[in-house]
């Protein structure tokens, strides 16, 4: 279908386009905007959150953490100040805290108490311990955290009453960190977003769950405690609000999208319906025109003839002779339209009954031939019947066939150009009596062979202009046809002509 | 002699029309078609046509 400017359908279209498209497509601008501001604030709101919850959770790890070191430091403490205190001793405290990765113990000179040398000392720390102590350290005492190489060592100057001070150096194991600190810590926290603890490189040492296409939103450090790692709060991937914006957009557009799909199906379903509904109007007037001229042309020869003879201006006996032929004729094709008006009417208003007896197919074709004897003669056609041999009587209304084969040799004869054949064959096949009207005529266009059994439908063509017809002929032929439970079919190349087929079942049909 | 060209696709039409037409003194022309007529209107220039207003080409 296309679509020209200025046409109802352009009209109607820009209507719709106007009245519904424009609003729904500004409201749709409109949302997208303020989904976009709500973005903007959501997030600024988000990441604000994501900033505090970090740090809290930094905060609650470092806690854990001092909390963890005070016990220690207190249990190291109480084996000092035991009367009979053993290095030995020392090693079981290890055993029981896996937290502690390496304890060292120093006397004011600098002497290893703990572990015995060649038992598991690390020489870098000490020695790395010993340049890293600030002046007056020993007299301030307290905890100072100390990065030794790689380490944090925790450094605090024990007392123990009767005795020199003790430096007790400790660093922490990295996995029972993870595992006693941070997942304890880190892990009863809940919530959407993802806690985490990452490294220098960013590279997550800890994570609550999997990260896979987390986004990381802020990172808080964890001061001096744990200097080399850092909390991390990570988003789930598509829990940002631009991601729910995203989605929004999606479905609105889906939405939207499928609002117009409706409208345009809609506008086309109504569209199809006015202009079938115009069709049918525009086929009805030219139908009532059409039979008009029909039934003049008869009635005004008749009449013309009639007062020509009753004016007494034809002196010519055999003159006078061809005028009443003309009379009977043109009474015979007035009757035939009028007949062909009737059934139609009566057909439209389901009043039209058949009957139906066994008919002898030849003489019913001879009869229907003879009533188009003189336009046959007169314009030179080549007629061929073929009646198929041994073709038994079919059980029809002779009438309605009779009518029905007169429809298709009217047709015939109108729509013939300049090669003039008629070809009426009767044959049995596949259980029916097919009775084909074939011309060499003007054709059918493919496109059009499908609508013109519809009733007023005409073939609209320069070749069909002025060729006279009510339209109502092949919409009657096809009534007839089905009424006796058979069809009609058509075959027809442009140019070359048209082949119409009456198929009635041979066998009586319980209906 | 007035002449009338008649132009109507109904053959009867014509002669019946040549035939009243000539009984009373006219000279005829006739055509059977909407091309046919125009061509001996404008070759002939007849004084008066009777044309059928819906008729093939």
């Amino acid at each position: 279908m296309t679509i020209r400017p200025g046409s109802p359908l352009a009209r109607f279209s820009a209507f719709a386009l106007l009245a519904i498209v424009l609003p729904a497509a500004i409201l749709a601008v409109l949302g997208y905007l303020s989904l976009r501001q709500w973005e903007t604030s959501a997030e600024l709101l988000f990441r604000e959150q994501a900033r505090d919850m970090a740090a809290m959770a930094a905060e609650k790890v470092e806690m854990v953490l001092v909390r963890a070191e005070d016990e220690l430091l207190g249990r190291i403490q109480s084996s000092l100040e035991r009367p009979d205190f053993a290095p030995a001793s020392l090693a079981q405290l290890l055993a029981s805290a896996p937290l502690i990765r390496q304890l060292h113990l120093l006397d004011r000179e600098a002497h290893l108490l703990f572990p015995l040398p060649g038992t598991g000392a690390d020489p870098g720390i000490v020695s790395g311990l010993l340049a890293e102590i600030p002046y007056g350290f020993w007299e301030r005492g307290g905890r100072r955290r100390l990065l030794v190489g790689d380490h944090v060592v925790l450094a605090a100057v024990l007392r123990v009453p009767g005795k020199s001070p003790v430096l007790a150096a400790l660093s922490w194991d990295p996995e029972a960190l993870r595992r006693e600190i941070l997942a304890r810590t880190l892990g009863t926290l809940e919530g959407p977003s993802i806690l985490a603890v990452v490294d220098r490189e960013g590279r997550p040492v800890y994570s609550r769950q999997p990260l896979d296409r987390a986004e990381r939103v802020v990172t808080v450090s964890f001061g001096e405690a744990l200097p080399f790692w850092r909390v991390a709060l990570y988003r789930p991937h598509g829990m940002s609000p631009r991601d729910a914006v995203r989605r929004q957009v999606v479905i609105f557009t889906v939405a939207f999208g499928l609002l117009l799909l409706v409208i345009v199906v809609g506008l086309v379903a109504t569209y199809r319906v006015v202009r079938r509904e115009t069709d049918m109007a525009r086929l009805r007037a030219d139908f009532v025109a059409n039979v008009s001229h029909d039934l003049k042309t008869p009635l005004s020869l008749i009449r013309m003839f009639g007062e020509t003879l009753e004016l007494g201006r034809v002196g010519d006996e055999a003159k006078r002779q061809e005028y009443y032929r003309v009379i009977t004729r043109e009474s015979e094709r007035l009757s035939r339209l009028i007949d062909n008006v009737l059934d139609f009417s009566r057909i439209e208003g389901g009043r039209r009954a058949y009957v139906m007896t066994p008919t002898a197919v030849e003489p019913l074709i001879g009869e229907t031939l003879k009533a188009f004897s003189y336009p046959l003669t007169q314009q030179g056609f080549k007629v061929e019947v073929s009646v198929a041999p041994g073709l038994p009587e079919v059980p029809m209304d002779a009438d309605a066939v009779g009518q029905a084969l007169a429809n298709l040799v009217d047709n015939a004869i109108k729509y013939s150009a300049s090669r003039k054949a008629l070809r009426v064959e009767a044959v049995a096949r596949v259980g029916h009596l097919a009775l084909s009207v074939a011309d060499e005529g003007v054709g059918i266009p493919a496109e059009e062979q499908g609508r013109i059994f519809e009733k007023f439908y005409r073939v609209g063509r320069s070749e069909t202009q002025g060729r006279r017809g009510s339209g109502v002929g092949l919409a009657l032929v096809r009534h007839i046809a089905e009424a006796h439970g058979g069809r009609v079919t058509v075959e027809s190349r442009l140019g070359e002509g048209s082949c119409f087929t009456l198929w009635i079942p041979l066998e009586p049909q319980t209906r | 002699m007035p002449r009338i060209l008649i132009v109507d696709d109904e053959p009867e039409m014509v002669r019946g029309l040549e035939d009243n037409l000539r009984f009373e003194g006219y000279g005829t022309l006739a055509a059977t078609n909407g091309r046919d007529g125009l061509a001996l209107a404008l070759s002939e220039v007849p004084d008066l046509i009777v044309l059928d207003v819906m008729m093939r080409r």
